[in-house]
């Protein structure tokens, strides 16, 4: 209700930068820059936009590799989960908020995909779910630092519990839409069926 | 009122939405006509909507959206409470689609140095404040909201009735907008034929409401 949300497809890997800008300071944070970079500018200065914060929903390198240079060029500082690896401004941990003028977004660590896979909520409205939950599917566990058991906890006891009203903006358009809602994603996603533990890691291919 | 809505709503599937749509589309071609009228130009206008947190802001977002269709003036939503806090599900989805746009500025704030300015500096103003739930004394900021208004000096159009205005029987409980003119929906309201000195030139608009969703609602239950 206060912010205007921007949804940048970039790349080959079809990824998803967002810009999430504050309608009255005009302040902006940039989650998971990366590819093609001038676009990310040029809606910074096209909406007149100051970036504050630089966002990685993990630290996957199809995520943060334009961190460097958006830091650079615009001064924000770079805020990831405290269990990434990767050079960061600001550490975050679960329940931790990040405001961006009237904005509170509020972490929610949701280990799985990778050890510091975050989403970013924004209350009664919107969550930034990366690259835990896609439209439709949910993100590999067998990739480095992938762990099946967090990925259930993290989808059934966190994701699933989240408003049903809330907006998905996914970290990767790999869906039948760019984004969804946590109502519709609980009721046609397959990955998010599941009865038991079990049930889940067998459709995950680890049972 | 609120009740001939709901019937409307409930027993006829005429959608709130589809009410509000309506009523701010109304304002807008009765703005525009006017400042036809008064041979008066868009070009340079700065037009304010002084929105509170019900419906009745919600019919003055919707008309600022038409009424920007015009790229020569300059549009301001002023809001007095934080958008998060709008009361109805219409209101915030209006709010929600102007935030998508580039052709109308959006300002909230409950302080009155904040919104004095803007107030003051406008050409026209669209009083979306309080509707036809109001009773007692008026809080802030919407009390001196109403005060700026009257002081701005610029044509002041009302949203279905002054804000202040008792809709059943015209009396100001404390203070109220003294309009140019009234746009009212559905229905002239008694209150507004009991003060014309507070409603101005008077406008009825349809919004879509069927005459049958008046059926077994009493006359002096609006």
């Amino acid at each position: 209700m206060t912010e205007v949300m921007y949804q940048l497809k970039v790349g080959n890997m079809a990824n998803f930068t967002y810009v999430i800008s504050d309608i009255q300071t005009h302040l902006a944070a940039i989650v998971d820059p990366s590819w093609d970079l001038q676009e990310i500018f040029q809606l910074l200065t096209e909406k007149k936009l100051k970036a504050k914060h630089i966002i990685n929903t993990h630290s996957h390198f199809d995520h943060v590799f334009g961190n460097d240079e958006v830091a650079k060029m615009t001064g924000a500082t770079v805020i990831q989960h405290s269990n990434s690896r990767l050079r960061k401004d600001i550490s975050v941990a679960e329940n931790d908020v990040i405001s961006i003028g009237s904005i509170n977004l509020r972490v929610l660590h949701t280990p799985g995909h990778s050890e510091d896979s975050i989403c970013l909520i924004i209350d009664k409205e919107a969550v930034f779910t990366g690259d835990t939950l896609f439209v439709g599917a949910v993100g590999r566990i067998d990739l480095p630092g992938g762990n099946p058991k967090d990925m259930y906890l993290s989808l059934y006891r966190k994701v699933s519990a989240l408003e049903d009203q809330l907006t998905v903006y996914p970290g990767h358009d790999y869906g039948s839409s760019p984004v969804s809602t946590i109502g519709k994603e609980k009721l046609s996603n397959l990955a998010l069926q599941a009865k038991s533990e079990n049930e889940f890691l067998a459709f995950m291919g680890v049972g | 009122m609120y009740k001939i809505e709901e019937n409307a709503e409930t027993n006829f599937g005429v959608r709130r939405i589809y009410m509000m749509e309506n009523a701010g589309h109304g304002l807008a071609d009765f703005i525009e006509s006017k400042m036809g009228e008064m041979n008066t130009k868009f070009i340079d206008k700065r037009i304010v909507a002084v929105c509170g947190g019900g419906n009745n802001g919600g019919d003055a977002m919707v008309c600022m959206r038409h009424l920007s269709y015009n790229p020569e003036a300059k549009y301001t939503v002023l809001l007095l409470i934080d958008p998060r806090d709008l009361r109805t599900e219409e209101a915030r989805t209006n709010w929600t689609i102007l935030t998508r746009l580039n052709s109308v500025e959006l300002f909230w704030s409950n302080q009155i140095d904040q919104i004095k300015g803007r107030i003051l500096d406008s050409d026209i103003l669209i009083d979306g404040i309080l509707g036809t739930g109001v009773s007692g004394t008026i809080r802030e900021p919407h009390s001196s909201a109403i005060d700026l208004i009257n002081k701005s000096g610029a044509y002041i159009f009302s949203v279905d009735i002054p804000s202040g205005l008792d809709p059943n029987t015209g009396q100001v409980h404390d203070k109220c907008v003294r309009a140019t003119a009234t746009v009212t929906f559905h229905r002239i309201k008694k209150g507004l034929l009991n003060n014309e000195k507070y409603s101005g030139q008077i406008h009825l608009e349809h919004i879509g409401i069927p005459r049958e969703a008046e059926r077994g609602i009493l006359v002096n239950e609006v």
